[in-house]
């Protein structure tokens, strides 16, 4: 018998000193009091030393755990889960799917002030009999905002580091209500890249300190406004509607810079005719640069998202094993949302990230068949909670053709302005637009300022048309706690009485889950799944060492994960069968 | 658990709703855990020490006359000493010395009246507790009437069983809300009725309240509890008598 416990923790900016001692200059005695050691009630500020002060929650009604303070004054818990899109190919949600979100509901009440009031005893005042505990927190803490929130969900007896831990961002908090009702909303870790908060590149301050003429030549470009620092050497910069290339920066006086070794109409773009004051932005330019690393710099140099957020050695070594042909090449020539160009790249490398809140990082995978995990088997006799599952086909994801626009001509253009493209690469099944199939055409165009190789496109036509062909199947279905560590990107092998070969017989068929939430914590957990296209059964192959064995002589292992020759027909000695694609 | 003194022969229910308690001191307390958390009735509030044995200090502001003393506590497993004196020095006289304490469930004890204005509760062992009431006890003229269901035996439990689409036992969890009941007591008398139990009455609408029913047969059975209405005592029709009943919440 298990009792689910939820926590809440919030970590508010809590300054270290004590008032009016050490470090701290305020003054004892003053009209205002001492302070409530945050930065709104300093009055010290330049001295404000904050460190993160955690007030924990617990839900209204649950029993006290010896050891830890909380206070019972929250309502609810609602989540709204992260939602991955694997290849983009869902409508529902743009490439990097659905982000996930927190809305916690609580009910207000008076407080004593413990723990966040250092100086309580010397209050002339009892708290409480002043005002609430929300009402004075947002008072004395209005900075809130991308502030920490965390979740755990545990069972009675177990350590709060052993419980499930979910994290977010704090977005907003409305009331206290006439009711006393205070709800906090707060949003993944990946806000931080969303369109209005990160841009690559960022703006540049600097602007033209005279005209330059459409044709006139060169040789120093005159920059006020900025340091040299903002255009570090080589670089490009972009002036209205043309590039230019520069190979050094020197600083004149406080109010110029001068750019040198300056190319005009470089990478497709055509001379103009400048005027002073013109925006002079930097570029931000990737050569031959694999897709990891460069979605890496994108959130941590213009997303603002720290690396303690990502662990980078677990995505090079995704990529180094799945994604080495996908080093691309590209320019980004205005400040763009870090959202939108992470975007293109999750879909023009079959890739995708998401903000894990149990694991508490940002993952990146992309989509493989799992030949080296063992993949979980979920049932309705073992797992799935009666009367939980919903099947449902997408249509609207369906593609039967795709269309990938790559060799970008003049990186100023519009992306998706289709003549600025040298190449398209098209692959289409016909058989599927037939009128004994879905009989009609659904086209996904895909314009890449980042392929460089016509494989590459060739590589994400094919992929995309196998994954997307058939309309997709979700699996909406229930499991109990005892299997909550199935979570989001995960693949499991289902077998449910509705999911049936052409003889009627259940069929076991393997899934993703692109989402997964506890609905109940620490009791019911909801996964959602799409088809997966790396089917059970199959097999698939990699390149082996020069010194494998034959097939009759290799290890399981080795069957699962290299690849041999097969007959005419494509099979091997016992019968299996290597997918070539 | 309720104590009644070897003198006390009185078992009728008692409830301990008074707390003449004006401050409190401590001898360690840990982070979060301050020992004046004891003089508020909010049960998510405790006072922990980081050292044992561990005391605090009651002051109630000036010498008056007690005979209870009440607690909400986690001191299962430990010993439990309350002393009391009139001065802020001397000897202290012992209610209780190194009881040990063999459950979670609220603890009262009740003795003979006596002057005091000190009261220490010792504890061995690092432990919880959460409110601690000093006053005078409110002895109810009757026992219970009519259908009772035994505070400590009326849990309110949610179960949430899950079973497979094949007809297995997944798995059930359970979310434990505390308890609930009703009390009920007829033939008071109508003056004692003014001026003992009104006063109780005012006070459970701001207050919770420690309510042992059976402090005989079963003293175990002894909650710490709140009303959520305002109590509403009536004549029962017979001569000078009313009765009175109520809701009761607990932890």
């Amino acid at each position: 018998m298990r009792e689910p416990v939820t926590f809440i923790e919030i970590d508010q900016d809590f300054c270290q000193l004590t008032f009016a001692t050490g470090a701290c200059q305020a003054v004892l005695g003053s009209p205002s009091g001492k302070c409530f050691n945050t930065l709104k009630t300093c009055q010290s500020t330049i001295n404000f030393d904050p460190e993160p002060l955690t007030l924990r929650f617990s839900l209204k009604g649950q029993k006290n755990t010896p050891g830890i303070y909380s206070i019972p004054s929250v309502m609810s818990v609602s989540t709204a889960p992260t939602v991955i899109n694997p290849g983009g190919g869902s409508k529902n949600s743009g490439p990097l799917g659905m982000r996930a979100s927190l809305s916690v509901a609580f009910q207000d009440h008076p407080y004593s002030d413990n723990l966040v009031d250092k100086y309580v005893s010397d209050r002339t005042y009892n708290p409480l009999d002043r005002g609430t505990f929300w009402g004075k927190w947002l008072a004395r803490n209005p900075y809130y905002n991308n502030r920490v929130i965390r979740v755990r969900d545990g069972y009675v007896g177990q350590a709060l580091e052993d419980m499930t831990t979910r994290t977010y961002l704090i977005d907003k908090i409305t009331g206290p209500d006439s009711n006393g009702k205070v709800t906090v909303s707060a949003k993944d870790m990946l806000k931080l890249a969303d369109n209005d908060k990160a841009q690559a590149p960022k703006p540049s301050n600097g602007e033209l300190i005279v005209d330059y003429g459409e044709d006139e030549n060169i040789t120093a470009l005159r920059v006020t406004g900025a340091n040299a620092s903002e255009y570090p050497a080589p670089g490009v910069v972009r002036i209205n509607r043309e590039l230019m290339s520069y190979t050094g920066v020197t600083t004149i006086s406080e109010t110029e810079i001068h750019l040198t070794g300056i190319s005009r109409g470089v990478m497709g773009s055509e001379q103009k005719a400048h005027k002073l004051a013109d925006r002079v932005q930097l570029c931000l330019q990737y050569n031959n640069m694999r897709v990891d690393a460069i979605i890496y710099d994108l959130l941590t140099n213009y997303g603002d998202i720290s690396p303690a957020w990502i662990d980078y050695a677990a995505w090079d070594a995704e990529a180094f094993l799945w994604l080495q042909q996908y080093t691309f090449s590209g320019i980004i020539t205005e400040p763009t949302g870090v959202t939108d160009l992470i975007s293109e790249l999750s879909e023009q490398s079959l890739s995708h990230i998401w903000w894990d809140e149990r694991q508490q990082k940002i993952l990146f995978e992309t989509i493989k068949p799992p030949i080296y995990e063992t993949v979980p088997r979920v049932n309705d006799d073992r797992n799935i909670v009666a009367d939980s599952v919903k099947i449902k086909d997408d249509p609207k994801a369906r593609v039967s053709q795709v269309w990938v626009f790559f060799g970008q001509v003049d990186p100023t253009e519009k992306i998706t302005e289709e003549e600025n493209f040298r190449q398209l690469r098209v692959r289409a099944d016909l058989e599927a637009e037939s009128d004994q199939q879905y009989g009609d055409s659904s086209i996904r165009k895909i314009y890449s300022r980042w392929l460089i190789t016509d494989a590459q496109a060739v590589n994400i036509t094919t992929r995309l048309l196998n994954r997307f062909r058939d309309m997709p199947q979700t699996l909406t279905l229930h499991v109990d706690s005892k299997d909550r560590a199935l979570w989001t990107g995960d693949v499991i092998d289902v077998t449910h009485r509705g999911i049936v070969d052409f003889f009627g017989s259940p069929k076991e068929t393997r899934y993703q889950i692109i989402s997964a939430e506890e609905v109940e914590p620490g009791h019911l957990t909801e996964l959602l799944l799409v088809k997966y296209e790396y089917e059970i059964g199959l097999l698939f192959g990699r390149w082996m060492a020069h010194d494998a064995p034959d097939y009759a002589d290799a290890t399981p292992m080795q069957r699962a994960t290299g690849m041999w020759w097969g007959d005419e027909e494509g099979r091997q000695t016992d019968g299996a069968q290597y997918l070539w694609s | 658990m309720i104590y009644l003194a070897p003198e006390i022969t009185d078992f009728r229910p008692r409830i301990g709703y008074e707390n003449l308690a004006v401050s409190v001191t401590g001898s360690s307390s840990a982070t979060g855990f301050p020992v004046t958390a004891v003089l508020n009735p909010m049960t998510y509030e405790r006072w922990r020490p980081t050292v044992a044995p561990a005391n605090m200090i009651i002051d109630l502001g000036e010498v008056v006359e007690i005979d209870y003393v009440a607690m909400l506590h986690s001191l299962q497993g430990a010993t439990l000493s309350i002393y009391h004196r009139q001065g802020s020095s001397g000897e202290w006289t012992t209610i209780h010395h190194e009881l040990l304490i063999t459950d979670n469930t609220p603890f009262m004890t009740v003795f003979e009246p006596v002057s005091a204005r000190y009261i220490s509760i010792v504890i061995n062992q690092i432990r919880e507790i959460n409110v601690v009431n000093v006053g005078k006890v409110l002895t109810m003229e009757t026992c219970i009437t009519g259908n009772h269901s035994p505070g400590a035996l009326s849990r309110n439990t949610e179960i949430r069983p899950n079973r497979s689409e094949g007809g297995q036992f997944l798995g059930r969890s359970v979310t434990h809300k505390g308890y609930e009941t009703s009390y009920s007591f007829d033939f008071l008398p109508a003056q004692w009725v003014r001026d003992k139990l009104d006063p109780f009455v005012v006070a459970a609408t701001k207050r919770p309240f420690f309510i042992a029913a059976e402090v005989d047969r079963f003293p175990e059975e002894v909650l710490y509890g709140w009303c959520n209405r305002d109590i509403h005592p009536s004549y029962t029709g017979a001569l000078d008598y009313m009765s009175v009943s109520f809701q009761v919440e607990a932890i």
